[in-house]
């Protein structure tokens, strides 16, 4: 039938001038290209996020003293271990710790790293998520009985000793007058998430007893601990009803500051959304440009052909049909240069999103968009081509050289 | 079976009418071999145009096989060129980089008839033309002759009521000249209705009808006896 015809006259046509056909779609091509790259990254950055989010930061908060607010810190403001406890015991409080945070240098034959230690309780494991491949975590005996005991981040292993079977060796660790010697007894394992331990680079940590770190300590109580919340608690609740208890305690709620993981996620996630809508904006600008290259190769053809035309409207081509016939080479060039485009995003995405860890989501809603946003540039684009080449006069165009 | 009263083209270009065509009339029997010839700008190329509905007369009327030209929507004389008029080329106008039997289906394919039968037509009209081992051949590889008569296949191919031809042998050379014309003679005695607009006396002394135009008017319209044996202008 005249519609299969004029499919086969446009691809005739596309494929006698392949280098010109090829050139015309580059535009198109690196169009779509650009923008499923970019929104593919994006998700799944996203993706990254939201299942690490889900992994280490569901129900944690964190609340320490304001010490730079508008009263300096009194020594009834730490947090005791009574407080703690009381906080321990509130309902939707799964576990609680304590956190004594300082930046130390570790050594270990000849080697020094700077490491973040925390002194935390037996129950820190059950606050923060930690993933042991070696070892165990700090247990009650190493909290009441003091001991020289640290756990490592996978990194720190690999990079001091080579592997992750580090259980028993011994290593120093000192900050300004302070050095100790304490024994790995574990390694935490390296976050599932790409993007974090891209943001973390060479960062260190490590867990101590609270017991241990709070000798190095003006005082006996803390300035900061975390606590894991059950899963469907809403933490704005769980942080206000701490605050109240606190005050209840004869606590200044003033001085104090609460963090989120939730909000730490929620930012980053915005950023990600933000960034990849703006860099998808500029590349669908490239969209425009490779349609109007579309049009502009189509009125060079339809200038070319107006012989042509002319001939095929003298034999009885009605003005619909030759709209039909340019139409169609121009959605058949902006769909071929779609789908090369998307084609070769998905792949290349695939293939970065590989190097960096991250995983693929590759959803049937968008490469459907872009099938039809290349129909619609080949349409919009050659629309005012085809018109043209439909209302030459049959006479005129015989007359063309 | 054309029948043209009144005729007339006027182009206007801003303040200036120019009278391409005045009061023509004209009647045109099914069978006749007709020659229209005249100097340049006599008009007989606008009257040609008329006849083979490219273009519309300002005035007048044109009956051509019963249907009343001038009423016509720019898709209906779309379709009059298709089905009734078969068209024929000084320079030829076959499409380049296409086939020769593909060139003789285009009247087919935008008649709307099945592939099957288009070839089978188009094989039976490149036969008839002597070109039946040509048929793949693309432009660039026949000679102007063979071009023209692929063209006059074309233009039977949808059996069209008449067959228009504009100086078809001012591009040949005298021997494919006298085979087009020998063509049409032949077709003409198998019944078909061919008009010739030449310039060429010789050309015009080989039909049955002779029809000179001058300054837009039709001056004379003579019956030649004896076809072919020179009657001068």
């Amino acid at each position: 039938m005249i519609l299969f015809e004029t499919f086969k006259i446009a691809t005739g046509s596309i494929w006698s001038n392949k280098l010109r056909s090829g050139l015309t779609m580059l535009g198109l091509i690196i169009g779509i290209f650009s923008v499923v790259v970019i929104t593919t990254l994006g998700n799944a950055a996203q993706a990254d996020m939201t299942s690490a989010f889900h992994k280490y930061g569901k129900g944690k908060l964190n609340m320490n003293l304001l010490f730079n607010g508008d009263r300096p810190v009194t020594y009834r403001d730490y947090f005791s271990p009574e407080d703690i406890e009381a906080i321990n015991l509130q309902d939707e409080i799964v576990a609680v710790s304590p956190q004594l945070r300082r930046w130390m240098t570790l050594e270990y034959e000849g080697k020094e790293i700077q490491i973040d230690m925390m002194g935390v309780n037996e129950n820190y494991d059950q606050v923060e998520t930690i993933e042991l491949i070696s070892g165990r975590f700090l247990n009650e005996q190493d909290i009441v009985g003091r001991r020289n005991a640290i756990v490592i981040d996978e990194r720190t292993a690999r990079s001091l000793f080579g592997s992750i079977e580090c259980v028993g060796e011994i290593v120093t660790i000192t900050n300004s007058a302070n050095t100790m010697e304490m024994i790995v007894v574990g390694v935490d394992k390296m976050s599932d998430s790409a993007l974090l331990n891209m943001a973390q680079g060479d960062y260190s940590y490590g867990f101590m007893p609270l017991t241990v770190a709070s000798r190095y300590q003006e005082n006996d109580r803390y300035p900061r601990f975390m606590i894991q919340a059950i899963e469907e608690s809403d933490l704005n609740n769980v942080g206000e009803r701490i605050l109240n208890l606190l005050e209840r305690r004869n606590k200044d709620r003033e001085i104090y500051r609460i963090f989120t993981r939730e909000s730490e996620f929620n930012q980053i996630s915005t950023v990600i959304g933000i960034l990849t809508t703006i860099i998808g904006g500029i590349a669908a600008i490239s969209l425009a440009v490779g349609g109007i290259g579309i049009m502009n190769i189509m009125l060079v053809s339809v200038t070319e052909r107006t012989r042509e035309i002319g001939i095929r409207k003298a034999l009885g081509a009605r003005r619909g049909i030759i709209l039909l016939q340019f139409l169609v080479e121009a959605v058949i060039l902006s769909v071929l240069g779609g789908t090369m485009g998307l084609t070769l995003g998905t792949l290349t995405s695939l293939a970065i999103v590989k190097a960096f860890g991250l995983s693929l989501v590759i959803s049937v809603k968008s490469i459907l968009l872009a099938f039809v946003f290349s129909v619609v540039v080949g349409v919009v684009f050659g629309v005012y081509p085809a018109n043209k080449a439909s209302k030459l006069d049959p006479i005129d165009a015989l007359r063309y050289e | 079976m054309i029948e043209i009263k009144n005729l007339c083209k006027t182009y206007k270009n801003g303040s200036i009418s120019v009278n391409a065509l005045v009061e023509v009339d004209l009647t045109i029997q099914e069978g006749e071999f007709i020659a229209i010839t005249g100097p340049s700008g006599s008009g007989k190329s606008t009257f040609m145009n008329i006849l083979g509905c490219l273009d519309r007369a300002s005035d007048g009327l044109y009956i051509l096989d019963s249907e009343k030209i001038e009423s016509l929507t720019d898709n209906e004389l779309a379709d009059i060129r298709n089905r009734k008029i078969g068209f024929v080329f000084q320079s030829f106008n076959l499409l380049p980089r296409t086939t020769a039997l593909k060139n003789v289906e285009l009247p087919m394919l935008y008649a709307g008839i099945n592939k099957k039968e288009r070839i089978q037509r188009a094989l039976d009209a490149l036969t008839r033309v002597g070109l039946e081992d040509r048929i793949d051949h693309k432009p660039n590889e026949l000679s102007g002759g063979q071009k023209q008569r692929v063209a006059i296949a074309r233009a039977l191919v949808n059996n069209p009521a008449i067959i228009l031809a504009d100086e078809p042998t001012g591009n040949l050379d005298s021997k494919s000249s006298q085979d087009v014309m020998q063509l049409f003679k032949e077709l003409n005695n198998e019944g078909a209705t061919i008009i010739i607009v030449t310039h060429e006396s010789e050309i015009a002394e080989q039909t049955n009808r002779i029809i000179s135009f001058r300054d837009g008017r039709m001056i004379e319209d003579i019956r030649v006896k004896d076809p072919g044996k020179g009657y001068a202008l």
